[in-house]
């Protein structure tokens, strides 16, 4: 296929963030009027692909071509002067707002040039013949926060051609759709497809992808893996392509024989999961797999007491509780570190040594005395002990690297004297070198009789580090394998 | 070298302020030392009290807008009571009532989730109703001698108009308690936490509810405190005094360097910022400055020292990371 024949191209596409490299050399084709699906893994640089061609970021080296011509400078603007819009996962809408201002939004039809009054009349009429070449027999005067959330992605769409747009890309369009939305969905893209708009869909879904797509493209690790006619890409070849890398040993996970259970989780349910039955005992690092949104977040945020649950009960230590709260957990010895680490991890305008004893407070100073010399010498202990890389443990924590504040967040829970650690993406936004020795901590921890529960969406990382690994889809829990039967493979069947 | 002068200035910049205000006020008085230790002691105690509250209010990551009411109705209520002799319970009971307006506020604020604004808010507006109805506008006075000791009394002497006056020495012991709980005690550390980041806060087990409450608990009780001062100083209790608590506290916390973001700062802070706004209301009394202008001025020195505080958190980060 000849170059010229893409609407639009992109070559060479390198992208760092942090001097961690994201992309590396991304080569993408879209044919015009193509859905064109793009498959990858968590982190595999999905979003940081489309951030790019969109003009959300910029990249750091290759080329975008659009018909054919080189594109300088891609901006949000420039890309929607060229006619490349984005639906993301989380819609752009005002809620209070009707269909139709919406859709015009910031681009109003005006009655008179110079009071800029809007001609309410012109923007419904528009709207409704939009709305109508959709299939949408639905006023445009309806307050979008009325709609369903498959007619507000309708919206969305229709916002989208309102500005001639010739490439539409879907970011996990139907991951909050019911199958019969899912249909009217599809309807449009086909009938977008026959209007020439070219789509690129990501989603981790791959039954969808047969049914919708032209063709495929594999991501993976930043990498483009391959580009393949929809016809030639089985399901377990997409499946291996998305995990097929090597899983270097940077692990060195010692496996010990594992002792009294800390944690049972009986028939645990909230409106985000449902019926999640799990075990930890000592000794053990266990993994929660599954998607993003597959509620795992949620259920380990439940056992730490921090969110709610409806139904079910937790045995911490081995006694009952049917309600918690994150003092209660914290006293019994649960630690969690949470995905979010800025937010919910460290204080990151406080110096270090105000972090570490940040959760042992009153175990510390128990007449309710701050005593610097004692705070100054016990956050001196973990600096040593888990080699938090600074100068002072004065520094404030936002002047250090992600592998040194998430061992600052270890170093919070170790002064707590912790037996159960909860680890949500232990290893998120942190660099390959910092990485091994979050590995190597949580091996030495379960090798002092701690109890580790740890999420992850990095495969190896969970096959490299777990005793056992749950899977998690849609809120339940629908597989549990024993380190020597789990592999990518039959983990991600379980979870897509 | 030159780095560190700056940070020193930097650092330092709302103590240079502070120095060239009682300057300027100082080169236009007929008797300086006089007039110096008029304000230090007459006007700057009471509005140190009621500033420390909003100052805990604001880096617990709020602010407490009812301080004015609250100081006026536990006042008027406490003279109630002292009035007719009983000085020792009329204190109490005022300065209760003001810790059980803080915890309606700390309970609507940590329990209910009102917007810290929206509660104090409301709160402020239920309360100085409370007054105007009840109380009707009369004002109490003539209280016994043994109360107005209080403002009258000091320790040291050295002349008539130069002593150290009570109100004076209560503020600063009332200053030193709140400096230490903030510095000193595992309570102060998590009002810091809780104002730096809520949520990382929660996770480490902390009921930042608790802690919310008696922050608003303890901005309550200086509110009521700070309106008996200044009973005691007029020697009359009125319902309408208060009204520019709330917003001169917040620039007087501001100004010293507190951020409205919550989670840094300190109550010393806010002495350097409260003796600001007294010189230069005193300053500009003295240069002759119309009364009508003072507001104006008094506005763009605000201002101007947020502006500096931006400048200076920027900078100081920018020295930090090297």
């Amino acid at each position: 296929m000849q170059e010229k024949d893409y609407i639009l191209e992109v070559k060479n596409i390198c992208k760092s963030f942090y001097g961690v490299e994201v992309l590396h050399n991304v080569d993408l084709g879209i044919r015009p009027g193509e859905v064109h699906a793009l498959v990858g893994e968590n982190g595999a640089g999905k979003s940081t692909l489309m951030k790019i061609i969109s003009g959300v970021l910029d990249k750091d080296k290759g080329e975008i071509l659009f018909e054919g011509k080189p594109v300088e400078r891609m901006d949000v603007n420039r890309a929607q002067d060229l006619g490349i819009s984005i639906i993301h996962q989380e819609f752009n809408l005002l809620p209070y707002r009707t269909i139709a201002q919406n859709i015009f939004l910031g681009r109003e039809p005006v009655k008179n040039k110079i009071l800029r009054t809007i001609d309410d009349d012109e923007m419904n009429r528009r709207s409704k013949e939009l709305l109508g070449f959709l299939g949408m027999e639905i006023d445009p005067r309806t307050r979008v926060g009325n709609l369903g959330i498959a007619q507000q992605q309708m919206v969305e769409v229709t916002k989208a051609i309102a500005v001639d747009s010739k490439v539409m890309i879907m970011d996990e369009p139907t991951a909050t759709l019911t199958k019969k939305e899912i249909d009217m969905l599809f309807e449009t893209i086909r009938k977008l497809k026959s209007q020439g708009v070219s789509i690129i869909y990501i989603s981790h879904r791959l039954e969808e992808i047969k049914e919708i797509a032209d063709r495929v493209s594999v991501l993976r690790d930043g990498y483009l893996i391959e580009t393949l006619n929809i016809e030639d890409a089985p399901q377990d070849l997409i499946i291996k392509l998305m995990v097929g890398r090597e899983i270097t040993n940077q692990y060195n996970r010692e496996y010990f024989t594992p002792g009294e259970e800390i944690l049972r989780v009986e028939n645990l349910s909230s409106y985000r999961f449902n019926n999640i039955n799990l075990s930890v005992r000592r000794n053990e690092i266990v993994g929660i797999s599954g998607l993003v949104g597959a509620g795992r977040t949620e259920v380990v945020k439940s056992i730490f007491g921090y969110d709610k649950f409806e139904k079910g009960s937790v045995y911490l230590f081995g006694k009952k509780y049917n309600r918690l709260n994150t003092r209660l957990t914290t006293g019994l010895g649960v630690g969690l570190i949470p995905e979010d680490r800025k937010t919910e991890g460290v204080i990151v305008t406080k110096p270090i040594r105000e972090n570490i004893v940040h959760a042992s407070l009153r175990k510390l100073f128990k007449r309710g005395l701050l005593d610097k010399e004692v705070e100054t010498r016990v956050a001196e202990e973990y600096r040593e002990k888990l080699n938090i890389v600074t100068n002072s443990i004065n520094k404030l924590v936002q002047f250090l690297s992600g592998g040194n504040q998430q061992k600052v967040v270890v170093g919070k829970w170790l002064c707590a004297e912790c037996d159960l650690l909860l680890f949500d993406e232990p290893t998120r936004g942190i660099d390959v070198g910092a990485r091994e020795e979050i590995y190597e901590i949580m091996n030495e921890l379960a090798k002092e009789g701690k109890a580790i529960l740890m999420i992850s969406s990095d495969m190896p990382e969970l096959l490299g580090l777990c005793d056992r690994i749950y899977v998690m889809k849609d809120g339940k829990i629908t597989a549990e394998f024993q380190k020597e039967e789990a592999t990518q493979e039959k983990i991600l069947a379980h979870s897509i | 070298m030159k780095k560190k002068i700056w940070a020193h200035l930097l650092r330092n910049s709302s103590i240079i302020l502070l120095i060239v205000i009682v300057i300027v006020a100082s080169l236009n008085a007929n008797d300086p030392v006089e007039n110096f230790f008029t304000v230090m002691m007459s006007q700057a105690p009471f509005m140190l009290v009621y500033c420390l509250g909003m100052t805990l209010a604001i880096i617990r990551g709020g602010l407490d807008l009812s301080i004015g009411s609250v100081a006026a109705f536990s006042s008027y209520i406490g003279a109630l009571l002292i009035i007719e002799g009983y000085i020792v319970p009329g204190i109490i009971t005022a300065i209760a009532i003001g810790a059980a307006i803080g915890l309606f506020n700390g309970v609507l604020i940590s329990k209910i989730n009102v917007h810290p604004f929206i509660a104090t808010c409301g709160t402020n507006w239920v309360v100085r109703g409370l007054v105007l109805f009840i109380l009707a506008g009369k004002k109490i006075f003539g209280f016994p001698e043994g109360f107005k000791l209080i403002s009258t009394g000091s320790i040291v002497r050295f002349s008539n108009t130069m002593k150290i006056s009570n109100p004076f020495v209560i503020s600063i012991v009332i200053f030193l308690i709140v400096l230490f709980v903030l510095r000193k005690t595992v309570l102060g550390r998590q009002i810091y936490s809780v104002g730096a980041n809520p949520d990382a806060t929660r996770i480490t087990g902390v009921d930042t509810a608790i802690v919310t409450t008696i922050v608003y608990i303890m901005s309550g009780m200086l509110a009521a405190i700070a309106g008996i001062l200044y009973a005691a100083v007029l020697d009359c209790a009125e319902p309408t005094i208060g009204y520019e608590y709330g917003l001169m506290s917040i620039a007087a916390t501001l100004i010293g360097g507190t951020p409205l973001s919550g989670g840094k700062g300190g109550v010393a802070n806010t002495v350097v910022g409260v003796l600001i706004i007294v010189f230069l209301n005193n300053a500009l009394a003295v240069l002759g400055i119309s009364h009508l202008w003072q507001q104006a001025v008094f506005g763009i020195i605000i201002i101007f020292a947020a502006l500096i505080n931006r400048i200076k958190e920027r900078q100081l980060m920018l020295l930090e990371m090297y």
